[in-house]
């Protein structure tokens, strides 16, 4: 176990074990994806109360949380960065930022497109929203800090700062709906009680969710392999590559 | 539990009354999910492109060549601007 994940470090063998991987990771996700998409949209029932448009959260509750996760696992490998200085946690850190973004965008998005029909606002200012804004900041600003240098060490160390003190703001959004009596809601007791949420609306919940994590790692690792390629082009292993599967790309 | 909730293709497109908020939700994570496959295609073809360039510019220079032709130009251009 450790040795697999000291192997992972290195950025040849992280490209070379993910290689046979990326294409499982598709199908399972994508698979996963179209069942949860189908079966949310046309076979579960309405809700009681919000009757369709309640079907927007299957998407909006794990890309939000995507996003957060993102984050933490942003802060992670910069912390891992910066302590001791792994290559392969600073390639993780910087495309973690984009697809973090991507995800906390949506997060915005469809939350506010089930807000207007559901509260009849798109928006406001109260606690989880503006909390959750702010982490789409972060992430900008990570993204922004390290392109602002011309050297990459400075870059990545700069940005890799301001994910460990950002991090701090997750805990404030998943607790911004208990510390402060605002508009959006707690989450369902999943399970706890037969109450909050039956089997045919729960279920195709755990398969978008499955599917958005399987496809934030599977953007997280074809993104990374690009960089391993760019950073390590004047390794041997780069070059014999270079000339063997990549010379018809 | 699994009949679909639709009477019509109609009445599933409308989705209540709420058919621009559900769809569009939909649409904008189709783009988010496209573009977190087409980036990532698009950037190792240009990664490929570019080291595929530098190979055939420059044929495995040795670090003491390299250094020779900077001081050659180096001191060409001190000639010039003398």
């Amino acid at each position: 176990m450790w040795q697999w994940l000291y192997k992972l470090g290195s950025p040849r063998h992280f490209y070379e074990m993910t290689t046979g991987f990326v294409p499982w990771l598709t199908g399972v996700s994508l698979f996963l994806l179209i069942v949860g998409v189908v079966w949310g949209l046309g076979f579960a029932p309405p809700d009681y109360q919000m009757g369709d448009s309640y079907r927007i959260l299957y998407i909006h509750v794990p890309t939000s949380m995507g996003g957060m996760g993102a984050f933490v696992l942003l802060a992670m490998m910069a912390a891992m960065h910066m302590i001791w200085n792994i290559k392969m946690a600073d390639i993780v850190a910087k495309v973690c930022a984009p697809v973090g973004a991507g995800y906390t965008a949506l997060g915005l998005i469809t939350g506010s497109l089930w807000g207007k029909p559901t509260w009849g606002t798109y928006w406001i200012w109260e606690a989880r929203l503006t909390s959750y804004l702010i982490l789409l900041f972060l992430f900008l600003g990570v993204m922004a800090l390290r392109a602002a240098y011309d050297s990459e060490r400075s870059g990545s160390k700069a940005a890799s700062v301001l994910a460990i003190v950002g991090v701090v703001n997750v805990p404030i959004i998943y607790y911004s709906v208990y510390w402060w009596n605002t508009l959006h809601q707690v989450p369902s007791e999943l399970g706890r009680d037969g109450s909050a949420n039956p089997p045919e609306i729960f279920i195709p919940a755990l398969f978008t969710g499955f599917a958005v994590i399987g496809l934030f790692f599977l953007a997280v690792i074809l993104r990374s392999r690009n960089e391993i390629l760019y950073r390590e082009r004047r390794a041997q292993w780069v070059q014999d590559l270079l000339e063997k599967e990549l010379a018809d790309v | 539990m699994f009949e679909f909730r639709f009477a019509s293709l109609g009445d599933f497109l409308a989705m209540g009354g709420h058919a621009g908020f559900v769809w569009g939700s939909y649409l904008a994570f189709a783009l988010v999910v496209v573009w977190n496959f087409w980036q990532p295609r698009m950037e190792r073809r240009r990664v490929v492109r570019l080291l595929h360039a530098r190979q055939d510019r420059q044929p495995q220079q040795s670090a003491i060549s390299v250094a020779i032709h900077s001081q050659q130009g180096a001191q060409q251009q001190q000639g010039e601007a003398d």
